[in-house]
């Protein structure tokens, strides 16, 4: 028997043929015993298989399963804590960068003429603080 | 009393869908009845792959342990136990790799013998043991052929998905799988 004829059977049982190379088939099973047993032969053979795949895990397969994915799931404190550290985070690095931000525009702002640079920068002397009469008699005297 | 006049209670199935929606709302403990619903299909694959043996029981939790840490990325577009086979067989060949010492994979032919004569009582468990230990004398990638196809029962279309191989691929090895495998099996073929 060819391996050609073997791959046949093969598919046969697999349903693959397509109908002319099952007429094919079906021709050659008439006229050659020995194609009708090795088909006969593949097709104990792959009862047997399906007939001993019956298994079965150990008892409470599914409650094993699910205390160790119950095991590996963080604690409720633990999910908390995440979550608020990474609210912190994002609230932190918001705040830098609005600090950075103003800090960078208020020295940018530093030599501007605007009424209100005027009058922050517009400060008395220590002289002017005191009373002009008193320093020009000074002055006299000196 | 007819059917329709009666009041057996029949059983709410819910759906795998209902299920997956409820696990991604947080309902962890509604994804034991996916692990119930799919849990005898998964052993077969694995123990077809692994022998009787406690690896086998391991990865089949992994398997399940690995489809709930990805449950979100499930999209639906196969069926759970497609999904669920595919990340069987993949542990199981894993598993395969890393074994350092090969399972006893050969029976001693007189034993093979004794039992086609009918010296042992327990035929149905040894056939088992052989078909076991005939599937694990295959290479891998024979072997995730022959437990979808030919003991799971999967079409060669829905094997050929599951494992993401040509359909040509899929057929060659199962070609090729069972001229091994008949001779192991040959005493129980009808010689």
């Amino acid at each position: 028997m060819t391996k050609k004829i073997l791959k046949m059977i093969y598919r046969y049982l697999d349903a693959d043929l397509s109908p002319k190379e099952k007429i094919e088939l079906d021709q050659l099973k008439k006229n050659s015993p020995e194609i009708q047993a090795a088909l006969q032969k593949t097709a104990k053979m792959r009862e047997i298989l399906q007939s001993s795949s019956d298994y079965s895990f150990k008892p409470f397969f599914a409650e094993r399963v699910m205390n160790n994915i119950k095991a590996d799931a963080p604690a409720i404190q633990d999910v908390f804590f995440a979550v608020l550290s990474s609210m912190f985070r994002r609230v932190a690095i918001a705040g830098c960068t609005v600090a950075v931000l103003l800090f960078s525009a208020s020295l940018l702002f530093q030599k501007s003429e605007t009424p209100i640079q005027d009058y922050v920068y517009s400060q008395m002397t220590l002289d002017e603080l005191i009373d002009p009469a008193i320093t020009t008699s000074l002055e006299d005297i000196l | 009393m007819t059917l329709s006049n009666s009041k057996m209670k029949m059983p709410k199935i819910t759906s795998d869908q209902q299920l997956l929606d409820d696990i991604r709302a947080g309902n962890v403990d509604a994804f034991k009845d996916i692990v119930k619903r799919y849990e005898k299909r998964i052993a077969a694959i694995v123990f077809g792959m692994l022998g009787d043996c406690q690896e086998a029981d391991d990865v089949g939790q992994e398997t399940f342990i690995r489809f709930y840490k990805n449950i979100n990325e499930f999209k639906g577009q196969s069926h759970v136990l497609t999904y669920l086979t595919r990340i069987a067989i993949n542990l199981s060949l894993n598993e395969l790799k890393r074994r350092k010492r090969q399972l006893n994979r050969s029976l001693p032919l007189e034993k093979a013998e004794s039992i086609s004569n009918g010296e042992n009582e327990h035929m149905d468990s040894d056939i088992k043991i052989i078909v076991q230990q005939a599937v694990q004398a295959l290479d891998s990638k024979f072997q995730s052929v022959v437990v979808l196809r030919l003991l799971q029962g999967y079409s060669t279309n829905e094997t050929a998905e599951i494992l993401k191989l040509p359909m040509g691929t899929v057929l060659s090895r199962l070609a090729r799988a069972q001229e091994k495998l008949k001779v192991w099996l040959a005493p129980y073929m009808g010689d």
